[in-house]
């Protein structure tokens, strides 16, 4: 076989199968150029002017904004990807082309998941359960806040009426390091409940912080996870947690999930998780500790 | 006061020179410099520099002239240093560079070897030699990317045609810039793949769009130059047509640019067919015409810019829009401007042919022109392109130099009609590190300059390249700005900004789609090695320019480093010569036939017998001497060889003194003629007469015979010129006891098989000129059982032993006889290129080749340099003498200087690598390896076998001959040993008769030009 007969195929050998993509991409993606915006250990992000797209693997979990492909296919595409390498999306097929070479994948022939959050009749035992394992994994003990300034957060999402929600979006927002800044984190985990609960408090965060994110006040890729919030939609696995605070899933799963939500990013998952224990609070009216 | 410095055969690319020459100038004292190949052309221009002296002229085409205008005497040395310095430099970085040994190499058979699969030649040589090596590469099955200019017109149409019928492409001539699968490739930008491709007839043009696409977002996998004259109708767009159905077939392209001035209306119908015959949106720009609609899928832009912004749409998929460019003016009229003029000072050609085009159609100024650099000369609106030849003849061109744009501006800033100046910065590999902080002085005084006499004076410019450029378009942009620049995003925006300054604008028209209704044909076919080319990162042969190499490996390309040099120096007579011969394939065949005579040689020592009992010629009733060399008179001779005649006359008893024997010799009663006329040979002066005892070589491949006198030892010997008492006493001893006893041994062997013993002795570290040592130890072995058995007196045997013992070198002539032996058995067939003999008489080299039997080709010997006995110096070396390169002739000496590592010494420091390099160079001149004599030392290759003159003359590299040196003054004897260079000049005129022979001659190369031109 020539070397470029050889080649055609290696290109286009990614075809669609256990691949997966958010029913949330629909919304903003509708075909055009882009760049490799990020690129981790384990997945990367893709920027369509501010819209951006991750594509992760089945093990990193399907991104609220994001694709996942099958178990062997992102290793080869990380080997080859570099910051800034164009990427086109068009008719349904997504294309990165790397200094080595290009990569198709066919979205359109990805399986859809549903990632809106449902509306739930949330049981207050699992709460309950939920804050007593964040205890029990000492989860408050890894987040991206200072205890002085979690201190501030805490009373702000428990007490919201108190203290101001402007106030409490104003001081949370890209407050702490990372891509998604550990304040921008808790209020997603926080929300999210809120949201799946159809909580009235929930109503009082989301023109503050829709306007908050289009002032710009935080990185891009939490911009995203935020704007994705405020339209009805987060990732799988968070996504997953939330189910599993009602009871139709086995009571045995939180932990399990809540697992799960720990491995994303370097402390995402911590304070994702100290949001949700914060919305347990403040919906249970009890203190930290659920007592 | 000028001074000249001509270094011989110092090949040094132009563009390495060029930045010498540009560090030069800025030395202080330095009034001018010039450091150039001493090729005609660059002479020419050391004459209108008033540089031209007349050492300089006298230079070669492979020589570096350097002449300087300095102060004061003392700053020529300072001058030197600066330039030895900045070679040192260079040789640092490549062997930084070149990791292994193997990346460089010197000719195309060692960069195949290196780089099998290679499917790219880059082509960086000067032009007039350039057309060969496209030639070279088509020949080898390789792309040509030609970054080379001044390839002629003919030339060119005829490398693309050959190139379409073997399916490859020529991209070029004067192809400064491209793209090949995502790696930059000679002076380009750094630009992130993706899915568009670029075919274009102008490297700025490319780069213009290309920059700008990545700057918007886009990625380009390939941009494909052509050349500036591809669309002529002579080579009637051959590239790019090609190129085009390339990129047809390239799956990654989804949309195709094209990039050209306005062809002839034939070739421009021809390439918008086929644009339209590809299934793959198109958007083509001829500059200069202003289209007014789109044609279905193939769409028409203005200017580089709009190229760019189209592509990107279709790329993304978005709708082509009606207009791409602003309804309102960039920036409002600045009062003071007004009626003042745009002055365009542009480094890239292309660019200034747009701002040309824009300023021109903005204020109806009658078009582009061209005319000494200006492309705009109306009205007071002047753009000039910096890089027209008359601007780089002889020096740096502006996008590496920035001294020209400086005098310019300076000298516009002068001018009050002057408004707005517009330049470019062209970033990239091969451009100035840093042309943004080079100009910003110049530019701040001007601005100061205009302030402090009441004008205002307004710079916009524009950056050729990309945040991943070498220099970094954000840096660059930065210490514009902050000189008092605007910079502006394309070249086009820059125009339209100077103009909107001065108050005036351009409206660009609405472009509709208008369907195409002729039909679509099919696509011609692909070729294998372009698609290949297309689909895979390349493989490069980099004939030239040695920076290139860097964006090509970085880039997840691969290359070897053809360090190149003009084939015979440059001498285009040879040139001629060389490939007319090569065209002969029964040359091949004939020097076939004269290596096998070499390699089924069987060598026997089968008698040691007086001169005259085996040449007739000593045997008559004339005084005779024979001599080393070509023939020569013994008025000729030089000293150390009249001196041996002297001790000669003496030992035949032809005079009783010195005085009379000088007295006989100087009367024209002795004849001389050469050894190698009577099938002898002889080392040093080579002087033998009638009762010298000879051996006698058998060769039984033809059963020829050869001869050669017995070696006298070292110190006072008659070979080197020495004539004393002792040396005829030793002379006598040999005649009465030395010969008659090896006869005596070894005649009744019925012969000792030569070689044997040569097998042995080169593994056990002989050459067999400089060092015999083991050779002559495996002989005494050989002849000292059979000496012992001889019914002769005990004090005659050890007499004889001991001096066998002692002799190191008394194989050198045992050798020497085999050697022509083994000659002489080759030449009886009169065929082919092969060297056949090399020998030295004291005054010319001479060398006979297998097609021209007899006939001697002769040019000045050189001097032996090497290592002196105490006492002596270079000063006292006479110049190259004997017929002793027998030696070499067969392979051995010099040509096998990795057997005798220590032998090397002699050439200096010499060490094994040394030894080494010094064999592989000679392997560059000889045809195959020997396997009868294999080389230890040489992971047991043969040794090099065949000296061809083609290659000689090809190379320049001539024999490297290990020699003993004889003092200058008779009878002063040897003073020492190095190595010599045999000259080419003999090689060259083998050379040209050899081609007479074939009915070759200079002239027809005059022929053949016109012919090519006419074709």
């Amino acid at each position: 076989m020539t070397r470029s007969r050889l080649f055609k195929q290696q290109s286009l050998c990614n075809m669609a199968g256990q691949n997966e993509r958010s029913n949330y991409i629909r919304s903003f993606l509708r075909g055009g150029l882009g760049q490799v915006d990020s690129v981790f250990q384990h997945s990367l992000n893709v920027a369509f002017d501010d819209e951006l797209l991750h594509i992760g693997s089945i093990a990193s979990g399907l991104s609220v904004f994001g694709i996942t492909l099958a178990n062997g296919e992102i290793e080869p595409l990380l080997a080859a990807v570099q910051v800034n390498d164009e990427v086109i999306f068009r008719q349904g097929q997504l294309t990165i082309y790397t200094r080595s070479r290009m990569f198709r994948y066919p979205l359109d022939k990805f399986g859809e998941k549903d990632l809106r959050i449902p509306r739930m009749i949330v049981d207050h035992n699992r709460l309950t359960q939920l804050t007593a394992l964040a205890n029990e994994m000492q989860i408050s003990a890894d987040i991206g806040l200072s205890q002085e300034n979690y201190h501030v957060v805490k009373q702000g999402l428990t007490a919201p009426m108190r203290t101001g929600v402007s106030h409490t979006i104003d001081f949370m927002i890209g407050r702490g390091k990372g891509l998604t800044p550990s304040g921008d984190d808790m209020l997603v985990g926080y929300l999210s409940v809120l949201q799946a609960l159809q909580h009235p408090a929930n109503a009082m965060f989301t023109a503050p912080l829709r306007a908050k994110v289009n002032q710009q006040a935080t990185t891009q890729v939490s911009r995203n996870y935020i704007t994705a919030l405020l339209d009805g939609y987060v990732s799988a696995d968070i996504l997953a947690l939330l189910q599993a605070l009602t009871d139709n899933i086995p009571a045995n799963e939180l932990a399990k999930r809540m697992h799960t939500v720990l491995t994303m990013g370097h402390i995402s998952g911590h304070d994702t998780i100290m949001g949700m224990v914060l919305a347990a609070h403040m919906i249970l009216g009890g203190n930290e500790n659920g007592k | 006061m000028l001074y000249t410095v001509v270094k011989d055969n110092s090949y040094q690319d132009s563009i390495s020179l060029m930045m010498l020459t540009t560090t030069l100038s800025d030395m202080a004292g330095v009034n001018k410099v010039q450091v150039m190949m001493g090729t005609d052309a660059n002479k020419d221009i050391f004459r209108e520099a008033g540089l031209l002296t007349d050492e300089a002229s006298k230079a070669q085409p492979s020589d570096m002239m350097i002449v300087m205008d300095v102060d004061q005497e003392s700053r020529q040395q300072a001058v030197l240093d600066a330039i030895e310095a900045y070679f040192n430099d260079m040789a640092q970085k490549k062997s930084q560079v070149g990791s292994s040994e193997d990346a460089h190499v010197t000719n195309w058979q060692d960069a195949l070897d290196a780089l099998p699969d290679a499917n790219v030649a880059l082509i960086s040589v000067p032009g007039i030699y350039a057309a060969d090596e496209i030639d070279n590469a088509l020949d080898h099955n390789l792309n040509a990317f030609v970054f080379s200019d001044n390839v002629s017109l003919a030339d060119e149409a005829r490398l693309k045609k050959k190139a379409h019928e073997k399916g490859l492409l020529v991209m070029g001539p004067d192809c400064g810039t491209g793209i090949i699968s995502g790696v930059p490739m000679a002076f380009a930008n750094v630009v992130r793949p993706g899915n568009m491709s670029l075919v274009g007839a102008s490297g700025t043009g490319i780069q213009e769009v290309t920059t700008a696409i990545e700057r918007l977002g886009g990625g380009v996998i390939h941009a494909i130059g052509t050349g500036g004259r591809d669309l002529s109708t002579k080579v009637g767009a051959r590239t790019m047509m090609d190129a085009l159905v390339g990129l047809a077939n390239h799956d990654q392209t989804e949309v195709i640019g094209v990039i050209s001035k306005p062809p002839a209306k034939e070739v421009r119908d021809e390439v918008v067919q086929l644009l339209h015959d590809i299934q793959k949106p198109v958007v083509a720009i001829f500059l200069g015409e202003k289209p007014d609609h789109h044609e279905e899928d193939v769409y028409l832009a203005h200017t580089l810019e709009e190229t760019a912004k189209i592509m990107l749409d279709l790329a993304a998929g978005k709708p082509v829009q009606e207009n791409y460019y602003s309804a309102k003016p960039l920036t409002p009229v600045v009062p003071a401007l007004v009626g003042k003029k745009i002055k365009g000072l542009y480094s890239g050609g292309t660019l200034a042919y747009e701002a040309g085009m824009m300023i021109s159609e903005a204020l109806n100024l009658g078009g582009i022109i061209s005319a000494e650099g200006y492309v705009l000369k109306s009205d007071g609106y002047d753009v000039i392109d910096l890089g027209d030849d008359i601007y780089t003849q002889g020096r740096p061109h502006p996008m590496i130099d920035p001294s020209i744009r400086i005098e310019k501006i300076a000298a516009l800033a002068n001018d009050p009609d002057t408004g707005v100046i517009l330049l470019d910065d062209v970033l990239g590999y091969g451009t100035h590190p840093d042309m943004a902080s080079a100009l910003a002085p110049a530019i701040k005084s001007a601005i100061e300059l205009a302030a402090q006499d009441g004008r205002e004076l307004h710079f916009v410019g524009t950056i050729v390249g990309t945040n991943e450029d070498p220099q970094d378009y954000g840096e660059q942009e930065r210490v514009l700005t902050e000189a008092g620049v605007t910079v502006c995003a394309t070249d086009a925006e820059a125009v339209r900004y100077a103009l909107n300054l001065v108050g005036k604008d351009i409206q660009e028209p609405n472009k509709a789609v208008v369907p195409y209704t002729a039909a679509i044909r099919p696509l011609p076919e692909i070729s294998e090695s372009v698609l290949d080319m297309l689909y895979t990162k390349p493989r490069v042969i980099n004939v030239g320019v040695e920076s290139f190499n860097e964006p090509i490996t970085k880039f997840g390309g691969q290359s070897v480093q053809f360090d190149w040099k003009p084939v015979a120096g440059g001498d285009q007579k040879m040139i001629h010569l060389l490939k007319k011969i090569k065209q002969v394939q029964q040359v091949e065949k004939d020097n076939e036939e004269i290596l096998t005579a070499f390699k089924q040689a069987i060598p026997y020592l089968i008698d040691v017998v007086p001169a005259k009992s085996v040449i007739s010629e000593l045997n008559g009733n004339h005084k005779v001497l024979l001599h080393a060399g070509p023939p020569i008179d013994f008025e000729d001779m030089t000293n150390p060889m009249q001196g041996s005649c002297v001790g000669a006359a003496l030992f035949e008893g032809w005079a009783e003194n010195e005085d009379d024997a000088w007295r006989l010799l100087r009367s024209g009663e002795v004849q001389f003629m050469p050894c190698h006329s009577v099938r002898a040979v002889g080392p040093m002066g080579g002087i033998t007469s009638a009762n010298m005892p000879v051996m006698v070589i058998e060769n039984r491949l033809k059963n020829n015979l050869a001869f050669c006198t017995l070696n006298e030892g070292i110190g006072k010997v008659l070979r080197f010129g020495a004539y004393s008492q002792e040396v005829v006493d030793r002379l006598d001893w040999m005649r009465d006891v030395l010969g008659p006893t090896l006869s005596a041994a070894i005649k009744p062997t019925g012969g000792l098989n030569i070689n044997v013993m040569m097998a042995k002795a080169i593994t056990m570290g002989d050459e067999f000129h400089q060092r015999n040592i083991a050779a002559s130890l495996v002989f005494l072995k050989e002849v000292a059982p059979l000496i012992i058995q001889l019914d002769i007196p005990e004090d005659t045997k050890r007499q004889v032993i001991q001096f066998l013992a002692d002799t190191d070198q008394f194989f050198l002539n045992i050798m020497m006889a085999t050697g022509k032996s083994i000659v002489d058995a080759a030449r009886m067939q009169k065929v082919g290129t092969i060297v056949t003999t090399m020998t030295r008489n004291g005054r010319d080299f001479g060398i006979r080749i297998g097609g021209m039997g007899d006939q001697w080709f002769t040019a000045p010997v050189n001097t032996p340099q090497g290592l002196f006995f105490t006492g002596f110096s270079q000063a006292d070396a006479n110049p190259d003498i004997g017929d002793s390169a027998i030696a070499e002739t067969v392979g051995f000496g010099g040509m096998s200087m990795i057997a005798a590592p220590g032998v090397t010494r002699f050439v200096g420091a010499g060490g094994f690598a040394d030894a080494q390099k010094i064999s592989n160079e000679m392997m560059q001149i000889s045809t195959e390896h020997n396997p009868n004599f294999t080389i230890p030392t040489w992971d047991f290759q043969g040794t090099p076998l065949g000296i061809d003159i083609v290659k000689v003359v090809e190379t320049g590299i001539t024999p490297i001959i290990n020699t003993g040196i004889a003092g200058k003054v008779a009878g002063t004897g040897q003073v020492g040993a190095g190595t010599v260079r045999a000259p080419l000049d003999c090689f060259k005129k083998a050379l040209v008769a050899y081609a007479a022979k074939l009915g070759i001659t200079a002239d027809d190369e005059e022929q053949a030009v016109q012919a090519t031109v006419t074709v």
